[in-house]
């Protein structure tokens, strides 16, 4: 089709016969497009029936939609061009290739050429008046509404039978779903990991890595049993990083107890508390003061101590912590040698020591907002897979609790026959220190399975129950305050704890047995009961 | 503007000319429009028809009459197997002048006219049937190694009987393709005989009368091949002709399992001029497709060459025509 064509001013009677040719072109580009949009819609209900769609309605909707709006688009652009309009225009005014011969003799000179445009012009003039007759609109043939039609009555039907893959497929994308949201979640964690400035480089590397590996699990993860044991997993891991972090703030914390209690190195516990940064002259003349109060029995023993903080401390992984490990043991030696330089030294010591527990405190709350964010997640993925009505309590977003949550783990790593049952649970908890909420909510359970462990043996598969389906009181746990003076007791009731690991074998057991009886019940609509059978089978152990 | 009206002018009496001699044959001819159309056809285009029919069907009463309306001088050959090459187009004959000296003298043969009826011309032998070929293409006569042009114009229309086998002999290829057309005499209908009866079991007698000469007939070839022919006719034509070949991949199937040899260059030729002819019959300065279809039996005719499978299952040239003439109209569907 030449877009280049021009048309003569002698040939403007074209123009509406154009105008005809190019409505009739959309009108049946239309026609096209829209059963070809029907038939495919048609096709995806009739695909759906065999393969599990989420949407096929939705879809065949808009194909149909598609095929109509594109068939028209495709007339609106193969508009006649002004060769293409002569020549059907010569065909169906029977010209007798007058038109023709003088559109392509339009600028070629000559008397027989001048007469032949001549005679064709007059032809085009008698006959052009009939065009609507000789070029009838062309609304579609009786057998064609009827095929519509039938097509159309035969999507309404497909449409309104109940297709049980069609909520299999929902099922899956809702899954899809919700582990594509507990991943978004990761990886915001990760960003804000990255971000927080008090938090040690040696904890952002941890947990950049950790978080990193769940984004990837979760985005390999095709079930939601799949994602939560990942997500246990990292729990696990991210319980063993705040115990060992638990483990280096303990001695340090101790220490300032004892202080504290104390009334003459109480100064001492406050400057350190307090410390961060360069000690300054106050500092120092709050240490020579408190220093040159104690004996030298005292003096020895709290040489002793801060010898021995740094000792601990020198084995850490933080370079802060063995940084201040040496200014301590330096500090310490000064001290017991009744150096005169002792007073600074312990100052500086009891600053660098303070700018540690600073950076514990940050890095153990970016942990503790970490396995608040797992823990929230995995009681979300929990609850989309139907256990929450097995579990028969409320589930909270513990993503808005207090800062403060128990990291209550139930490890059982120990003997290495049940090598990694997690149960986490986010709790009522009251804290007495400052900077302490509460944090309430009712956790879930999940049923991931753990394989074999690295302990000794081979460890059989277990699964974690939820504890409503458990008979008993709930454990009590209690956690260090993270900056209060003294101990928080933290009472947790069962139903904030997600389950305890029991044998697979034994769980499917049960449940098998109370769903043959639903079965058996009629309990279950009659298209959902072969489904969960077959569930059951491929479930079996 | 002056030239264009002269040339309409020049045009209409063109047209008027041979509205008067299809009217004039027409009073003598009973029936057969289409066959009096195809031989002015043929005529306009400066071809050579071949007229196939039975007996008694007006075939040479219609090239005489012809020949009347337009003052040609009409020669008439019966061709019989005895007949010789000389008996055609001449011979050298030894004349004696009036002092007695003897010399060769060239004697014309029937050829020398501007019509010659060349009846019957399947029952000559080959050799004397090839003594028109030169006349037929080239318009002369060479005998005795001298050259001699032919009156202008010049036209060949033969006649032979389709039914009649027996001591005939079948036209060369060579010799078939120069005819421009193959023209069909079919029998007249009912009312036709009756019409023919009438007028011819009475005493009264219709003249044609005269009503051109050869030159304006010259004159009206040469408007004829004036007229304009569009790209699309051409190429419709070549794809036409390429169709009857049964190798060539446009060809339709009848084509390809009944055909041994299409039309050659010749019959793309033959077609255009004579769809121009037809057009200006038609009143129009153009040729134009149908004037292709309404032609293109005549032109393939006898240009296409059936093999023995054809003819052992009865179909004819004019069958396949039509079945190539469907073929193209499905390809060309505007």
């Amino acid at each position: 089709m030449k877009r280049d064509d021009r048309l003569p001013g002698w040939l403007n009677k074209l123009v509406s016969g154009r105008n005809r040719i190019w409505k009739d072109r959309i009108w049946r580009w239309a026609k096209n497009g829209a059963w070809a949009g029907l038939a495919a819609g048609c096709g995806v209900l009739l695909l759906a029936r065999a393969v599990p769609l989420a949407h096929p309605g939705l879809m065949a909707g808009w194909l149909g939609l598609l095929g109509v709006v594109g068939g028209c688009m495709v007339g609106i652009w193969k508009r006649p061009g002004w060769t293409e309009t002569v020549s059907i225009l010569d065909d169906r005014l029977d010209l007798e290739d007058r038109l023709v011969t003088a559109w392509q003799m339009r600028n070629a000179p000559g008397d027989v050429v001048a007469l032949q445009r001549e005679d064709a012009l007059q032809h085009l003039q008698e006959k052009l008046p009939s065009l609507k007759e000789r070029m009838p609109f062309r609304w579609g043939t009786r057998k064609e509404g009827i095929s519509a039609l039938g097509l159309t009555a035969l999507c309404t039907l497909l449409l309104l039978l109940p297709n049980p893959l069609t909520e299999i497929a929902r099922q899956q994308e809702k899954i899809r779903l919700v582990i594509e949201k507990e991943r978004d979640a990761v990886e915001k964690q990760q960003e804000k990991a990255a971000e927080a400035a008090k938090v040690s480089p040696e904890m952002k590397r941890s947990l950049q890595k950790e978080l990193a590996q769940l984004f990837e699990q979760l985005d390999n993860s095709e079930t939601l049993e799949q994602a939560a044991e990942k997500m246990a997993e990292s729990l696990e891991k991210l319980n063993q990083l705040k115990q060992k972090m638990e483990q280096e703030k303990a001695p340090a914390e101790e220490m300032l107890q004892r202080w504290m209690e104390e009334g003459k190195l109480a100064a001492l516990g406050k400057e350190m508390a307090e410390g961060g940064g360069k000690p300054s002259a106050s500092t120092g003349e709050a240490v020579k003061k408190v220093l040159s109060d104690l004996t030298p029995d005292e003096k020895k023993k709290l040489a002793q101590q801060l010898n021995e903080l740094g000792q601990k401390w020198a084995q850490s992984d933080s370079a802060s912590a063995r940084e201040a490990a040496s200014h301590l043991r330096q500090a310490a030696r000064e001290l017991a040698g009744n150096s005169p330089a002792a007073p600074r030294s312990v100052a500086q010591a009891l600053s660098s020591a303070g700018n540690v527990m600073s950076r514990q405190q940050a890095d153990e709350q970016i942990i503790s907002q970490s396995q608040q964010l797992l823990q929230a997640g995995k009681t979300a993925i929990a609850a989309a897979s139907g256990n929450r009505a097995a579990l028969g309590g409320n589930t909270t977003d513990n993503r808005l609790t207090g800062d403060v949550s128990t990291g209550g783990s139930t490890s059982n790593n120990g003997a290495g026959t049940t090598p990694s049952g997690t149960g986490n649970g986010s709790g009522t908890g009251n804290t007495g220190g400052s900077g302490s909420g509460n944090g309430s909510g009712t956790g879930s359970g999940i049923a991931g399975s753990n394989g074999l462990g690295a302990g000794q043996g081979a460890g059989s598969r277990h699964v974690l129950v939820p504890w409503s389906r458990v008979s008993g009181g709930g454990p009590r746990d209690t956690v260090g305050g993270p900056q209060g003076e003294g101990t928080e007791e933290v009472g947790q009731t069962w139903s904030t704890l997600p389950g305890i690991s029991r044998p697979y074998e034994e769980v499917y057991r049960e449940y098998q047995s109370e769903v043959r009886q639903a079965l058996e019940r009629g309990d279950l609509p009659p298209e959902w009961q072969q489904i969960i059978r077959d569930y059951f089978s491929s479930i079996e152990p | 503007m002056s030239s264009e009206v002269n040339w309409k002018q020049k045009w209409e009496e063109h047209l008027e000319v041979m509205d008067q001699v299809s009217a004039a044959v027409g009073r003598v001819m009973i029936g057969q429009q289409n066959v009096v159309e195809q031989v002015l056809i043929a005529m306009l285009a400066g071809g050579h028809a071949l007229l196939e029919g039975v007996p008694g069907l007006g075939k040479t009463l219609l090239v005489r009459t012809i020949a009347q309306c337009l003052d040609l001088s009409f020669s008439r050959i019966q061709f019989t197997p005895d007949l010789m090459p000389a008996d055609i187009v001449g011979t050298q004959m030894i004349t004696a002048d009036e002092t007695g000296k003897t010399s060769f003298r060239f004697q014309p043969g029937p050829v020398f006219g501007n019509l010659v009826l060349a009846d019957e011309i399947n029952r000559a032998t080959p050799k004397t049937q090839s003594a028109l070929l030169e006349a037929m293409q080239e318009h002369t006569v060479t005998v005795a190694g001298k050259t001699r042009p032919l009156p202008e114009p010049f036209f060949v229309l033969a006649t032979q009987n389709p039914l009649e086998m027996e001591g005939t002999y079948v036209l060369p290829e060579a010799q078939l393709d120069r005819f421009l057309l193959k023209i069909v005499v079919g029998f007249p209908s009912e009312e036709e005989l009756k019409q023919i009866v009438t007028q011819t079991s009475s005493n009264r007698t219709v003249e044609p009368g005269k009503v051109a000469d050869g030159a304006l007939l010259q004159q009206i070839q040469a408007t004829v091949r004036d007229l304009l022919v569009p790209d699309e006719v051409v190429d419709e034509a070549v794809r036409l002709l390429l169709m009857t070949h049964p190798s060539h991949p446009s060809a339709p199937a009848p084509v390809r399992q009944y055909v041994r040899a299409g039309a050659g260059p010749r019959g793309v030729q033959a077609l255009v001029q004579a769809a121009k002819a037809k057009a200006f019959l038609h009143r129009r300065f153009n040729a134009s497709r149908e004037d292709l279809e309404a032609v293109a039996p005549a032109v393939f005719r006898h240009r296409i060459l059936l093999n023995f499978e054809a003819e052992a299952v009865g179909i004819t040239t004019d069958q396949l025509v039509s079945e190539i003439l469907e073929e193209m109209k499905k390809g060309s569907a505007r």
